[in-house]
């Protein structure tokens, strides 16, 4: 169409005109591809297993989003990948031999309580993975119990190990099989030395940034080392806990859940914080081996507290009618 | 770094004169006259820097014609003239009687003097706002005592307690009667409320009266000539023009070497925080410093999408506030709540929009908060 002036039609918008290029699309996309090490390795220690839960919970997160959706009468957003990726993180948690329909609940749950019921994306207080997996957790404990689901493998879950025998089975692990990912585990999260990779990638391509990662890590570590000072024989060393159960994959993937999440480098400190403190707690008091789901669940909650840490705004102005 | 964000002058190139190059054709300029009463109409003659357009409570500065011609057409917020004939106005008369009136003759010659303060510091800002305006280096470098002219003026009427130049950190600018303070060149230091920070060491302190180098120079050449600046400096692309007042748009992109084709944008002002134009037939206003032709790319800079709480603009913010939360709020029509997210202290430096991963129009959502609060009556005191 011309209009009579002759002039163009100029597209007219609001400033900033240009825009950084990053997008929620090519986050989502570039933090799948973080975590294609770990899926290969999942691959090559669970064969099909590996794939058929990976897949299952990534095809079902995106077809429940898009009924939901549909119900809600909005537009689908499939397109932007962070479904696809939810739902695979939901597949990282569990174990490699999960029945089907555990699969099926367990990501339903994950899109449907920990995303749409807040609104869908961008408006869930809680890492969306993270509740799918606490429903089944609680619901089916047998089945989420990987001792019990992986009979059949000769890798064993060195976290329930060492709430069972103490921390002196702990030296049939080495840290290189540790790293290679020699030990039962959620089916992607257990693969730590894969998990480290994809986590250098995400700070590298500046994904996600240091601040949460580094500061649980840092929280898990001076509270093992607390422990393990105090007790040595009954509390296990620092390298343990951080390369056994989902500890790294909590890190750099789930904590990081920008929704669940505060903003801020103290905020984000502080919460990193709190949550790698609570997670040797959980192990050393709890009853569930591996403290790190119910560590972040905890810290999202207090998501909202962290946030109210901020600093003085410029020049201090209440009013909008005292702007200068 | 970012060549986006480097408020490093460039090397200066030719100047381009409009009137020079376009003499054989009539010009046609358009002046933008929003807020402002009409004082001619279609059909009439006007002469060079003839007042066209004022404003009926006396705050905005007054529009002159910046060509002799003759008025094609006078809609709501234009008025279109055609040059013609070689007519120039009356000469204007300036008083050194007192304060009040020394500024009511600068605002009557085309000057904003709004945000101007008697027995202030007074700081001229001579650092680019954004990459690539840098017109103002010629000004500075060559017109020097036009410049000091113009403060002269300004010093009588406002009688300052310090008065200073910042400039970028690297130039030697100087400007007598002024002392010098050197600001690290990148985006947003450049910004006033960021420069009088840099400069007082306080954010938004009350008594400071900041005025651009552009503005500086078009006061001591109204001094000088006594006269309405009729011709200022404006930067395209790479190209610095001297341009009439009111200057269409097109024109100048054309004279740039831009092709400006079906749904591109043209901004008048660099691309963080100017202001997007719907016609290739808008004039350049007095204030003008450059213009941005940006083509259209495939996929749109903002989208009507969640905000996912990743806190980038929370963390790139130079004031400090949550315009995360303040977009929330604002989006569904909550905008007493925006001030308790401190929305005052917001300069409007557009890098949340510029970072949002989700391509939110953050800055937009601000500015709208921003208008509706300040539509709202004085309820509490404010000297608390």
């Amino acid at each position: 169409m011309k209009p009579i002036t002759g002039s163009p039609v100029l597209t007219v918008s609001s400033p900033s005109h240009i825009h950084c290029g990053r997008t929620i699309k090519n986050s989502a996309l570039e933090t799948i591809f973080a975590l294609t090490p770990a899926i290969l390795f999942a691959i090559w220690h669970y064969h099909m297993q590996a794939v058929r839960v990976l897949a299952l919970s990534g095809f079902i997160a995106v077809i429940t989003e898009t009924v939901c959706l549909y119900i809600m009468k909005r537009k689908v957003e499939a397109n932007n990948f962070t479904t696809l990726l939810c739902g695979l993180m939901f597949g990282f948690l569990i174990p490699p031999a999960a029945p089907w329909w555990l699969v099926t609940v367990g990501s339903a749950f994950s899109i449907i309580i920990g995303r749409m019921v807040f609104g869908g994306l961008g408006a869930s207080p809680l890492c969306a993975p993270l509740v799918g997996w606490a429903v089944i957790t609680v619901s089916w404990p047998d089945l989420m119990n990987f001792d019990m689901t992986m009979l059949a493998s000769e890798l064993t879950y060195p976290l329930s190990q060492l709430k069972n025998f103490g921390p002196e089975i702990l030296n049939e692990y080495s840290i290189k099989n540790l790293i290679l990912g020699n030990q039962l585990g959620g089916t992607g999260a257990a693969q730590a030395g894969a998990i480290i990779i994809g986590g250098i990638y995400m700070l590298g391509r500046k994904i996600i940034r240091p601040d949460i990662p580094f500061a649980f890590i840092a929280g898990v570590a001076i509270t093992a080392s607390l422990f393990h000072v105090i007790d040595p024989l009954k509390y296990a060393p620092i390298q343990y806990h951080l390369l056994c159960g989902s500890t790294l994959f909590g890190a750099f993937f789930l904590l990081t859940d920008t929704s669940s999440s505060p903003v801020g480098h103290i905020p984000m400190i502080a919460y990193g914080l709190t949550a790698g403190i609570m997670v040797i707690l959980i192990r050393v008091y709890g009853m569930y081996p591996d403290g790190v789901p119910f560590a972040i669940l905890l810290a999202n909650l207090m998501t909202p507290l962290f946030d109210k840490i901020r600093p003085a705004p410029f020049g201090g102005v209440t009013n909008i009618h005292l702007q200068r | 770094m970012n060549p986006l964000f480097s408020l490093t002058p460039t090397e200066r190139g030719p100047i381009v004169n409009v009137r020079e190059q376009e003499s054989n054709i009539p010009l046609t300029i358009s002046i933008e006259t929003t807020g402002l009463s009409s004082l001619v109409e279609i059909g009439q003659q006007v002469a060079r820097g003839q007042r066209i357009a004022a404003d009926n409570y006396g705050t905005q500065a007054a529009l002159h014609s910046s060509v002799s011609g003759t008025v094609l057409d006078v809609k709501t917020n234009f008025i279109l003239i055609k040059t013609e004939g070689d007519r120039i106005a009356d000469l204007l008369e300036f008083s050194t009687a007192d304060s009040r009136t020394m500024l009511d003759n600068l605002r009557n010659a085309g000057i904003n003097v709004q945000h101007l303060k008697q027995g202030c510091t007074l700081i001229i800002n001579a650092v680019p706002p954004e990459s690539g305006i840098d017109g103002h280096r010629f000004l500075i470098e060559e017109f020097n005592s036009i410049m000091i002219e113009g403060l002269t003026y300004l010093k009588d009427a406002l009688t300052p307690i310090a008065c200073t130049i910042a400039i970028p950190k690297g130039m030697n600018w100087t400007l007598a009667g002024c002392t010098v303070h050197e600001i690290n060149p990148v985006y947003p230091e450049g910004l006033n409320a960021m420069v009088v920070k840099a400069v007082t060491g306080k954010e938004m302190p009350p008594e400071v009266s900041v005025i651009d180098a552009a503005t500086l120079y078009r006061i001591g050449r109204t001094i000088h000539g006594k006269q309405p600046v009729s011709d200022i400096m404006v930067k395209v692309g790479a190209t610095l023009f001297q341009a009439p007042v009111g200057t269409q748009v097109g024109l100048l992109a054309r004279l740039a070497g831009f092709t400006v084709s079906q749904h591109d944008r043209v901004i008048l002002g660099g691309p963080l925080s100017g202001e997007a134009v719907y016609t290739l037939r808008h004039g350049i206003s007095p204030s003008t410093q450059a213009i941005t032709v940006l083509s259209s790319g495939s996929e749109p800079t903002i989208k009507d999408s969640p905000c996912v709480g990743c806190g980038e603009c929370v963390i790139k913010c130079p004031a400090r506030i949550m315009p995360n939360m303040i977009s929330r709020h604002s989006e569904f029509g909550l905008f007493e709540n925006t001030l308790a997210y401190n929305i005052a202290s917001c300069f409007e430096c557009g890098l949340c929009t510029y970072w949002c991963p989700a391509q939110r129009p953050v800055l937009q959502y601000i500015r709208l908060a921003k208008k509706e609060l300040s539509k709202q009556p004085i309820l509490e005191d404010l000297r608390k």
